[in-house]
């Protein structure tokens, strides 16, 4: 080894031609060696987390027993920090073109995550043409969201409402340079997904984190659940309306109800005309809803079963909210409906007294869980 | 050299693995097919309308049925399970094209060999009549259709609407949901098959939805009097049921 830093002799060592080539070679391997060790320590210097070291903590689910199981894409576990990152994004208005307009802007915790509007209001205050859907309970939801079912996944559908003109109206690689350059969601997205860099955050992993939160949105403990548990009783009128609910009596009318709205989520996800638009023919609904998607004629007119679960939060009802109460809503299925050819048969004239129907809402209202909307869990992160 | 080292240790890979294929019997593949007929006239949903009994006609927008315990009969005696349950469902057959096509399950890997027939329940097994939702992750076949009053499965639904007076007018809205364990009912059909390694049969089911509402003459449902029944009224239910299971035939 000295002899390599011996000056004389690494002259005389490099007078002979093979040793030149010799040199040549190690000089080149010694740069790329120097390379290589400036690379490494660039890397180990730069404040970006190393990669490989990342890891997220699972999401503890509790799914309730008596729900069917939810549906977890593989490509998107639950973990702790995905939630918190949709969380966060959820009641942040910075998705929207102004700055003004969250996806909380139309789900308020307070209305089991639906808005008290008829129609939606977007930035600008532009109206939407539906009302806003309440999201208790959305990760269940495996045929389609939004009213006429037109994403398939909650993934999907996160992606929509920021490039909605009348919902954020924005534009998503906007809102990824915001995201990007934002002295905090980088650091979310490296917990939730192990980024290495700022750059990677794209839509649709802030769609993916979105979906995470969605899908905690979990609401099993109304009274109803109680009782099914054991740990609560109905009253008389409770009592009575559960029975008319599900047609459970041949000594009480029959509400037809429970057809469609079927437990445990009082919903069976699926698409029906249920008689509240007046038409002539079938091609005549100013809506067309899941018809507008399918462009099935039979489908026109047909709007997704709601769920009833919080369903004294969230009024108006229907998807244009032509109901502001649900002794409305009775008073529309007890008439039977308007005709059509795709009118769902099971809604049609009822008998009702006026007991039948207070005792019917009576039973709606325990639908109501007051654990889910003060569930500090699903409150704006902003505003604690 | 090493070109020609990778090539044959490629090839050999490739020969090792289609060997280990060979020696595995790949079974075959049985297609169960079900078409709806309204009297012998293709059953399609909301288009149509079906002359009926006394004068009227019916428009159908649903009718679907559970199968349970679907199994195929060997000549010893002893049986091929195919499937467990499966929801038959005319909902989506909108044009005669998709009538004529009919509802298709399929089952693969079945051992070759003779077989005398295939037996089926008709409606949700006991067994799985006492599960609920809650047991299942969706798409289930029994991840709705559930009667949480009942605590039981809607083995058969039919809904739809009729016109009781002859004048083209489909006022009365008809829904007949039955499903109950003691009107679940197994049935047997004969039929020699042989199945062959790599093969496809195909059965072909009918059931004609007319012989479930009428028997003829003066038994049948009355849409002028009665439109609908949820597992209520027993001479309905059972009605229905009983005529279900003649008029599931095999072709």
């Amino acid at each position: 080894m000295r002899f390599l830093w011996n000056k004389q002799a690494f002259r005389l060592f490099a007078q002979n031609a093979f040793n030149r080539k010799l040199l040549s070679v190690c000089a080149g391997l010694f740069f790329c060696f120097c390379a290589a060790l400036f690379m490494v320590s660039a890397t180990c210097s730069s404040d970006a987390p190393e990669k490989g070291a990342w890891s997220a903590t699972p999401y503890p689910l509790k799914e309730p027993e008596h729900f069917v199981k939810m549906l977890m894409p593989s490509d998107n576990p639950l973990t702790v920090e995905g939630v918190d990152l949709g969380r966060q994004l959820f009641f942040d208005p910075l998705l929207s073109m102004n700055g003004a307009i969250s996806c909380a802007s139309c789900h308020l915790p307070q209305n089991a995550f639906s808005d008290g509007k008829a129609f939606s209001i977007g930035v600008n205050g532009q109206q939407g043409p539906r009302s806003s859907m309440a999201l208790a309970n959305v990760g269940y939801y495996y045929k389609g969201l939004f009213w006429d079912g037109r994403s398939k996944s909650l993934e999907d559908q996160a992606l929509i409402p920021v490039r909605e003109p009348h919902e954020m109206n924005s534009d998503w690689s906007m809102v990824e340079l915001k995201l990007r350059n934002h002295p905090k969601y980088p650091e979310l997205f490296y917990k939730a997904f192990g980024i290495a860099e700022p750059k990677e955050i794209t839509r649709f992993l802030a769609a993916k984190a979105i979906a995470q939160f969605e899908r905690t949105l979990i609401s099993a403990n109304a009274k109803y659940d109680q009782v099914l548990a054991g740990k609560a009783t109905f009253t008389e009128a409770e009592a009575r309306g559960r029975m008319i609910f599900f047609d459970a009596s041949d000594e009480l009318p029959k509400s037809e109800c429970g057809h469609c709205h079927v437990d445990p989520l009082f919903t069976n996800l699926d698409f029906f005309n249920n008689g509240i638009q007046q038409v002539s023919s079938l091609e005549d609904f100013p809506d067309k809803g899941r018809g507008k998607i399918t462009k099935i004629k039979y489908d026109n007119g047909k709007f997704r079963v709601p769920t009833l679960r919080n369903i004294e939060l969230t009024a108006p009802y229907m998807h244009d909210g032509r109901f502001k109460t649900l002794d409305e809503v009775l008073e529309h299925y007890i008439s039977g409906g308007h005709s059509a050819e795709n009118l769902n048969p099971n809604v049609r004239q009822l008998n009702f007294t006026g007991r039948d129907k207070s005792d019917l809402i009576a039973f709606l209202k325990t639908l109501t869980d007051t654990s889910f909307i003060h569930n500090p869990a699903f409150k704006n992160p902003f505003t604690e | 050299m090493i070109k020609k080292l990778l090539f044959l240790l490629a090839s050999s890979g490739l020969l090792l693995a289609a060997d280990c294929n060979d020696n595995e019997p790949i079974g075959s593949v049985l297609e169960i097919n079900f078409k709806g007929t309204f009297d012998n006239a293709p059953l399609v949903m909301y288009e149509s309308a079906y002359p009926y009994e006394a004068g009227m006609a019916v428009k159908l927008q649903l009718f679907q049925f559970y199968l349970s315990d679907i199994v195929l009969l060997k000549e010893d005696g002893s049986s091929v399970p195919l499937s467990d349950v499966a929801l038959i469902s005319f909902k989506d057959i909108l044009t005669p094209a998709a009538a004529a096509q009919g509802i298709t399950l399929n089952t693969s890997g079945i051992p070759a060999g003779h077989y005398t027939g295939l037996r089926m329940g008709i409606g949700v097994a006991p067994n799985l009549n006492s599960t609920s939702p809650a047991n299942y992750t969706p798409p289930h076949p029994l991840d709705d259709n559930y009667w949480s009053a009942s605590s039981g499965y809607v083995f058969i639904k039919i809904e739809g609407n009729a016109d009781t007076s002859g004048n083209g007018e489909f006022p009365a809205k008809l829904t007949f949901h039955t499903g109950a364990n003691d009107i679940y009912k197994e049935k047997t059909f004969q039929k020699h098959m042989e199945l062959k390694d790599g093969a496809l049969l195909q059965l072909n089911f009918n059931i004609d939805l007319k012989k479930v509402l009428s028997k003829g003459g003066s038994d049948f449902l009355d849409f002028r009097q009665v439109t609908q029944d949820h597992n209520n009224n027993p001479s309905i239910y059972t009605f229905i049921a009983t005529n279900f299971y003649d008029a599931l035939s095999l072709e």
